[in-house]
């Protein structure tokens, strides 16, 4: 599927500048930008519901200890005992909406560690 | 499968090729080598690659590391096939910083390896020697 979309003088000298520059056409580049843009904006709801999640998280672990959740708007949609399978089961149910996945461990921060100090330079 | 040693890391590290595949997309990543990482409790792959087969986040997390300190990361599930064996649906870290994939614990767990030093090769070993070696003990 593919559209058509209209920029402003303004932005599209620059960007056939650039993307001359680069070798690249500039309908990559705007997909490539557009890609980072809806990338960006689904990061800051995920956020957002963590933050509900936070403030919910005394009563959902007396509920769903140890079980992964899916968190939309602050209203559980789902859970299941296995993540992976709760992703793929909300993926049918809803497509990309962005819906908070989480594990209900004893704090809600879903924490890893990697002992690895080939790592240390990221972390 | 056998897979060598990773010469990426020195010494050189234990390593296996993975395939990464997104259930948002059905796109499947070319075969990737991945470090095989007994500290990592779970498995960190590079944003680029999970980008690639247009896998979406859907949790931020942390990572912390040997020292200490908390890295904030995203959570995607993704698809690994290790040779033979596959695995739907693992929770991965997505991390801008990594170069390369560690397979971390939460895989490592459900294969058989053979590790050989010495030969600086890595084995996935088939049920027949896994059945052989279980017999031993």
């Amino acid at each position: 599927m593919s559209t058509q979309i209209t920029l402003s003088s303004q932005l599209l000298g620059p960007l056939r500048q650039i993307a001359s520059e680069k070798g690249r056409s500039v309908e990559a580049i705007v997909e490539e930008v557009v890609a980072d843009y809806l990338r960006h904006q689904r990061h800051a709801l995920l956020l957002t519901e963590m933050e509900r999640f936070r403030a919910r998280h005394a009563e959902l672990l007396a509920k769903y200890r140890g079980q992964y959740i899916g968190l939309r708007e602050g209203r559980v949609l789902d859970h299941d005992s296995d993540g992976g399978v709760l992703y793929a089961r909300l993926r049918r149910q809803h497509g990309d909406l962005p819906i908070l996945i989480v594990q209900v461990a004893e704090t809600p921060e879903q924490e890893f560690t990697i002992r690895n100090p080939r790592l240390e330079t990221a972390v | 499968m056998s897979e060598p040693y990773s010469n990426r890391a020195l010494p050189p590290m234990p390593a296996l090729s993975v395939r990464l595949r997104s259930d948002a997309t059905d796109k499947i990543s070319d075969p990737i080598i991945a470090l095989v990482d007994t500290g990592a409790d779970a498995t960190l792959v590079p944003l680029q690659y999970l980008l690639e087969i247009g896998s979406e986040e859907t949790a931020p997390g942390w990572l912390r590391g040997v020292t200490g300190e908390r890295l904030p990361v995203a959570l995607y599930f993704v698809d690994i096939r290790v040779g033979h064996a596959a695995f739907p649906g693992v929770r991965v870290i997505g991390s801008s910083e990594a170069e390369d994939i560690l397979l971390g614990r939460d895989v490592l767990n459900k294969l058989s390896l053979f590790l050989d030093g010495p030969e600086h090769q890595t084995d996935l070993l088939d049920d027949a020697a896994v059945q052989r070696l279980r017999a031993r003990r």
